[in-house]
């Protein structure tokens, strides 16, 4: 069949008539995009105080009459479960994803729009039910963002009743979500792409949303299953997960259930999903250096081959978390093993990265500030997986801090600084008004300083053994006590870190009120987003053409070419040459 | 293949590359949008009963020896119901109807392709009214979802599988009314019939795997 444009069929186009469908019921990714990402971001802020609030109690225990371990426990939880999933995975894919997939591979939309918008309509529901947890008798669950049975539905463990069921729901209703988003992103990137889009031409952005969703579209279904079968476990008697065991002094209904196969379902989703978060911020953040650094991305075959070998690898590393689970040692040497080999293809692109800024023309604007720091912090989080990776050495390290200091380095502030430097990148595009520059500095400095002050104390207090998940530690003779006077400064800094996020609000409501206007491409950066017709960019995105595309998304600082950069839609005739006073076109060199 | 040599291509290379990205277009769709999404989701649900299979085989190994066993929920093996064999024997046929009703309506037999989704519709609902009679035979014979772990998984997997078809269902009767009613163009009926056709197959394939499953076990 002959090459047709999927997203140009007219009878595709859904013009929203009325308020309601162009802003509330609507089909148009972009306002799907800022839908997904206002949801997530409102429910991320909710983490984010639960998250000061632990801290609260770790920094100055017996201070705050009104956290008492019930409350402490369901904060770790929800914190965790809302970061990963509702926030991060909700952002990356459903906000950047819509936003950036068709823009970037010049189509009009996606490809089932009505699909696309079911998808948010299911993920705010989602979010609503477990928002709902904080309102049910006994609260939400406590049981850990793991939500490891038999304690999770077991009387005793805060939320074991309501709690514990409207977050398996709230996750069976995501992973719904997902799926229907995630048939989208993939059907669209492979069918939608505009005349000269090859996969090779694409931008690192929509290979990284791209391979995460495959990998969420496969991973999930572990989420779900475990999820079912607990809730089965739960509501109807089943002992899926349920051992036989004495509760409260009581012998339990169940019998036989294995403990150890939620964990095996729970991280054959799990694992994949901190690349399923990780993926789509290596994308974004690549686009991001290349542009401000005025330098094509180096080594961009090798960018999409590493992208496309972790998501491949991602499948069998899942059973590193759980070498203290007491399964068989010889697997563990076979997920260590697993485990350093996906530090080779992370370890090119952090190689990828800092030479793509060697001798770059670098513009030290808020997105690329933001940008430098995920390669300091990912290295960072990334080192000390290369501990954790290790069996014996995780082992002794497995329940203390060392462990908390190292997933929030990797997967906790690498991503949000990718988050924030492609919103401040992308802002100009979706909101047509520039941001606040100084506003936005003091937001990265403030962030990224801070989130030092708080975690590389914390891989101290770690190795010093002190163990994480405890409301209060108490008196101990291991436990020094400037490990008490560094849990202090610890949470004096989060309550710094999350003061300054008050910045990036205010910025962001400051500059859609009155911010300068932006120039369509304020970075004169190349990829098709940044050459719409309008700005921000109409429904349909090109006006009545679609955009050709001549070639790759990094065309800057060319040798010869008299501009730093060519934008992907310019056709090679009309690229101007750099010569001594005369100017002549590409096609007669 | 085709992914792997697409992958190869040096996008800065553009002696040669650009003109024939243009001209030829690395991709052509052969598939429509919606064969491929069809293909995902089949992909998505088998690897979710995938994960269920290796739920079941994992949760047959309750290790008996070992010292925290306390003598009660392991393995026992459930006698399924015979009638399971007949709600097979009228899937196998509800498959050979819709194979019929596809042919038909790709020939644009209106008459034929309407007695086919009718026919087609009522033989999924007989599948599934025997699905549900399976369960009251087992329910009678005190085998309840919590009785053993047999029995919970026969319960969980026969119920998302009946999940699947029901939602398969109003798709084909959604398709049935515009047939109809002609509300639709022919070819887009015939288009929707020939998707659920794959996903019939697909989903008589799946209760085929989960039956040895249950039979074997």
């Amino acid at each position: 069949m002959a090459y047709v444009p999927i997203a140009d069929r007219p009878d595709e186009m859904h013009d929203p008539q009325s308020f309601i469908t162009k802003y509330i019921w609507s089909q148009d990714h972009k306002v799907i995009a800022i839908q997904y990402g206002g949801t997530a971001i409102a429910i991320g802020v909710v983490a984010l105080v639960l998250s000061v609030l632990m801290r609260l109690q770790l920094g100055f225990p017996d201070t705050f009459a009104f956290i008492d371990p019930t409350d402490y426990y369901q904060y770790v939880t929800m914190h965790g479960m809302i970061m990963v999933v509702y926030l991060l995975t909700a952002l990356f894919l459903g906000g950047f994803g819509n936003y950036l997939i068709p823009l970037q591979i010049g189509a009009r939309d996606m490809v089932f729009p009505f699909l696309n918008m079911l998808s948010y309509w299911f993920y705010l529901l989602s979010v609503i039910i477990l928002a709902a947890s904080f309102f049910v008798a006994g609260g939400p669950t406590g049981a850990g963002w793991t939500l490891y049975p038999p304690q999770a539905i077991t009387e005793g463990t805060p939320g074991a009743e309501g709690g514990i069921l409207l977050m398996l729901l709230s996750l069976a209703v995501f992973v719904v979500a997902f799926t229907m988003g995630g048939l989208n992103y993939v059907t669209t990137v492979l069918q939608a792409r505009t005349h000269g889009m090859t996969l090779m031409r694409m931008p690192l952005s929509v290979w990284g949303i791209f391979v995460a969703t495959i990998l969420g579209l496969f991973a999930f279904p572990a989420l779900f299953v475990s999820a079912v079968m607990m809730a089965f476990d739960h509501l109807l008697g089943t002992s899926f997960f349920m051992p036989a065991m004495i509760s409260l002094g009581e012998s339990v209904e169940h019998a036989g259930g294995s403990p150890i196969l939620f964990q095996h379902l729970f991280w054959f989703f799990g694992h994949p999903e901190v690349y399923i978060v990780a993926l789509p911020a290596f994308g974004l953040v690549s686009d991001v250096l290349s542009t401000h650094a005025r330098r094509n991305i180096f080594g961009y075959r090798m960018m999409v081959w590493a992208i496309v070998a972790i998501g491949g690898l991602s499948f069998i590393v899942w059973a590193h978390h759980m070498y203290v689970s007491g399964m068989n040692p010889y697997f563990g040497f076979f997920f260590a093993f697993t485990t350093l080999i996906i530090a080779v293809p992370t370890a090119i692109k952090v190689y990828n990265w800092v030479l793509t800024l060697w001798k770059g023309n670098i513009r030290m604007t808020v997105p690329m500030l933001f940008a430098m720091g995920f390669i300091f912090t990912f290295i960072h989080g990334g080192l000390t997986g290369l501990f954790l990776g290790n069996v014996t050495v995780d082992l002794p390290l497995s329940d203390t801090y060392f462990v908390v200091a190292h997933f929030h380095m990797v997967m906790g502030v690498s991503p949000v600084l990718v988050l924030f430097a492609a919103i401040y990148h992308w802002f100009p595009k979706i909101s047509g008004r520039m941001f606040d520059e100084k506003l936005g500095k003091i937001h990265f400095w403030g962030t990224f300083l801070g989130t030092y002050a708080i975690y590389l104390p914390m891989h101290y207090i770690g190795a010093l053994g002190v163990p994480r998940r405890y409301f209060a530690l108490g008196t101990t003779d291991f436990i020094p006590e400037s490990a008490f006077e560094l849990n202090a400064a610890i949470t004096v800094a989060a309550l710094i870190v999350a003061a300054i996020q008050v910045v990036f609000f205010i910025n962001v409501f400051k500059s859609l009120w009155k911010g300068e206007k932006a120039d369509p491409n304020p970075w004169e950066a190349t990829s098709l987003e940044w050459h719409t017709p309008h700005t921000p960019p109409h429904h349909g995105n090109w006006g009545p053409n679609l955009p050709v595309v001549y070639r790759w998304a990094y065309e800057y600082a060319t040798p010869g070419v008299k501009d730093d950069f060519v934008p992907q839609s310019v056709p090679p005739g009309d690229v101007v040459m750099k010569k001594k006073g005369d100017v002549f076109k590409e096609s007669e060199h | 293949m085709r992914f792997l040599k697409a992958i190869l291509n040096k996008p800065w290379d553009h002696q040669g590359e650009a003109a024939s990205a243009i001209a030829g277009d690395m991709m052509s769709v052969s598939t429509s949008p919606q064969q491929l999404a069809l293909n995902l989701f089949l992909a998505v649900a088998s690897v979710l009963f995938a994960l269920f299979g290796v739920a079941y085989l994992m949760r047959m190994e309750v290790d008996t020896s070992s010292p925290f066993f306390c003598g009660a929920g392991y393995w026992e093996v459930l006698q399924e119901p015979d009638l399971l064999w007949l709600n097979t024997g009228i899937l196998v046929l509800t498959s050979g109807v819709i194979e019929f009703t596809k042919r038909e309506s790709r020939a644009n037999r209106s008459l034929a392709t309407k007695i086919g989704l009718s026919v087609g519709a009522l033989l999924t609902l007989a599948f599934l009214y025997g699905q549900s009679a399976a369960w009251g035979i087992l329910h009678e014979n005190g085998h309840l979802v919590d009785s053993t772990a047999a029995s919970s998984f026969f319960y969980l997997l026969t119920g998302l599988h009946a999940l699947h078809l029901i939602g398969g269902l109003w798709v084909w009767l959604s398709a049935t009314m515009s047939a109809f009613l002609d509300r639709d163009e022919p070819n887009k009926v015939s288009e929707t019939v020939r998707l659920c056709a794959i996903y019939w197959h697909y989903l008589l394939l799946l209760w085929v795997g989960l039956f040895a499953l249950f039979l074997n076990t």
